[in-house]
């Protein structure tokens, strides 16, 4: 691995475990500041990017999600009572006619 | 149908701060990323069947907002906040702090988007650089490639302040 690999892995993925990679900062111990830097700035980064999600975010999500179970359900009602109308509306025709013919 | 809440409810519970986050940064608009958000776990509602590998449901889960943030950029743009204000959100920042994160979310959000998703893909959402090349379909060199320039351009930055 070269100077411009090792720079170019190191930015890439700080905290990367490949073991060709930790043993080339092992060994040259000129790299190790460059890596802990870096890793130091990604604590800071991650401490940056965690922002918090607004307190309601995970309830209205739940009242979405069941609100549409809701609706799914009501449909497949709907659907039941449609083919059972129908069914019986043939039934009684068929019931009709028997009787006339 | 209860295997199928029960596994929603995992993936809730457990990714809906990450989801949040990166859709906030993708869009740096707080009320747009409430709307992914949702979006994605409506429609992760709709197709999920079963959950068998939870890293493949929030790999999913991420694509889904990721796609969802395209198609409505591709509409309209919304109008983007001062990432500033948003240090207050998060109390885990002690008060002394509040400042130099303030200016560390600026200088993130100031990344052009092609570096910045990669980046926050990595530390909001824990992927690997092949995670992140299947998430933003390019190839994982590419990837690559995006975090050095990411990091090297905060580091620059953020050197820069320090002076």
């Amino acid at each position: 691995m070269d100077e411009l690999e090792f720079q170019r892995r190191a930015y890439a993925e700080p905290n990367c475990q490949d073991e060709g990679f930790l043993q080339h900062t092992k060994q040259s111990s000129c790299k190790q500041p460059l890596l802990n830097e870096l890793i130091q700035m990604d604590n800071m980064l991650v401490s940056a990017l965690n922002i918090m999600p607004p307190p309601g975010l995970m309830s209205q999500i739940e009242f979405k999600q069941s609100l549409l179970r809701h609706r799914l359900l009501h449909k497949q009602r709907v659907k039941a009572a449609v083919i059972a109308g129908v069914v019986v509306c043939s039934l009684i025709l068929l019931i009709f006619f028997t009787r006339i013919f | 149908m209860v295997i199928k809440l029960k596994g929603l409810s995992i993936l809730l519970n457990a990714h809906y701060k990450d989801v949040y986050r990166y859709a906030f940064w993708i869009c740096k608009n707080r009320s747009g990323a409430e709307d992914l958000v949702q979006e994605a776990y409506l429609q992760a509602w709709n197709k999920v069947s079963t959950f068998k590998n939870e890293r493949v449901e929030k790999l999913w889960l991420f694509s889904i907002v990721r796609a969802e943030n395209l198609r409505k950029s591709q509409r309209y743009q919304p109008e983007t906040v001062e990432v500033n204000e948003l240090v207050i959100q998060n109390p885990a920042i002690p008060q002394a702090d509040q400042a130099i994160f303030g200016l560390i979310q600026n200088q993130i959000a100031d990344l052009d988007i092609e570096i910045r998703e990669p980046l926050v893909l990595q530390l909001v959402g824990g992927f690997s650089a092949q995670e992140i090349s299947s998430i933003l379909n390019v190839k994982k060199k590419k990837v690559l490639s995006y975090l050095y320039r990411a990091r090297k351009q905060l580091k620059a930055k953020l050197e820069q302040v320090k002076k």
